[in-house]
C-alpha cells in the first residue's frame, strides 16, 4: 500500500464509540514519529471528517465492515489510505458550497468534505475489484 | 467536550468551551449548549483557549448558534482561539460570521460595536 515508511494499519469499526480511541491511536503513532502538531491536527481532522461522513452519508450492502486505515508518517508528510465497503464515492466530485456561509441563510451542513480538501490533497480514489472504495490522501504542514 | 457560563451583564455571557468539538463529541453537548448560549436580546463571547480540536460538526453547532443569536438580537464573538482551530475556520472562511479576536476585552468591546 504505502511503501517506504513506518506504516500503522487499523480496522475501525464504523460507530461513533470507536473512532476516538482509534484516532488517539493514530496520534500516539504519529508523535511517536516526530509529527508536528498542526500535522496531527489536520490528521485527525480529515479522519474524523471521512468517517463520519461514511457513518451519516455511506450506504452499504449489509452492516458495515470496519474502515481500513493506514496511516505512513514519511518526513513532514503523512500519508494516508482509507478502503471501505460503502457504494462508490469519489470525494474529489463532491461540489463545493456555492460560497461561506452567512448569518442570513441556513445552510448548516456540506462542510466536511470542503475541509477535508483544504487540509489535504488527495492523491487518488478508485474502486477496488472487491468492491471497495479506496481514497489515498496527503497531510503536510503549512 | 464541556462547557461553563459565566455571565458578563444583563446582556452578555461568556461561553468557556474546553475539550474536543467533533464528530464524537458533539451530540452530546448539542441540545445543552444552544438552549444555554441562546436567549433573547443577549450576546455571548466564546472563550476558545481551552477548545483543544473543532471539526466540521462543531463549526456546524457554532454556526447555528450564531445565527439564532443574531435574529435575536445579539452578537457572537470568539477570542483566544488556538491556532489551529483559527486555521480550520479561516481556511472555511467563516471569519464573518464567527469573528475571533484575541482577548476576551476585544471580544466583549466587539459585541458593542
Amino acid at each position: 500500500m504505502v511503501p517506504e515508511a513506518p506504516t500503522l494499519s487499523l480496522a475501525i469499526p464504523l460507530a461513533r464509540e470507536g473512532l476516538a480511541p482509534a484516532l488517539d491511536r493514530i496520534e500516539a503513532f504519529l508523535v511517536a514519529r516526530g509529527a508536528a502538531e498542526g500535522v496531527r491536527y489536520k490528521v485527525r481532522l480529515v479522519l474524523d471528517e471521512l468517517l463520519a461522513n461514511l457513518m451519516a452519508h455511506g450506504r452499504f450492502a449489509g452492516p458495515p465492515p470496519p474502515i481500513r486505515v493506514e496511516v505512513a508518517a514519511r518526513q513532514a508528510t503523512v500519508l494516508l489510505l482509507l478502503e471501505d465497503a460503502a457504494e462508490p464515492f469519489d470525494p474529489r466530485l463532491a461540489p463545493d458550497p456555492p460560497g461561506p456561509p452567512s448569518l442570513a441563510d441556513d445552510r448548516l451542513g456540506g462542510l466536511g468534505l470542503p475541509l477535508v480538501r483544504r487540509m489535504a490533497e488527495i492523491r487518488g480514489y478508485r474502486r477496488l475489484p472487491e468492491g471497495w472504495n479506496r481514497t489515498e490522501l496527503a497531510i503536510s504542514a503549512g | 467536550m464541556r462547557f461553563d457560563i459565566e455571565e458578563l451583564g444583563p446582556t452578555a455571557s461568556k461561553v468557556i468551551l474546553v475539550g474536543r468539538l467533533d464528530s464524537t463529541t458533539v451530540g452530546g453537548v448539542e441540545t445543552q449548549f444552544t438552549a444555554a448560549v441562546v436567549a433573547p436580546g443577549r450576546s455571548a463571547v466564546l472563550d476558545m483557549r481551552g477548545l483543544e480540536f473543532l471539526s466540521s460538526l462543531g463549526i456546524r453547532l457554532l454556526l447555528s448558534v450564531a445565527r439564532v443569536i443574531s435574529r435575536r438580537g445579539g452578537r457572537m464573538v470568539l477570542f483566544g482561539t488556538r491556532p489551529m482551530v483559527a486555521e480550520v475556520l479561516t481556511a472555511m472562511a467563516l471569519e464573518e460570521v464567527l469573528p475571533m479576536v484575541g482577548t476576551e476585552a476585544e471580544a466583549v468591546a466587539r459585541l458593542g460595536a
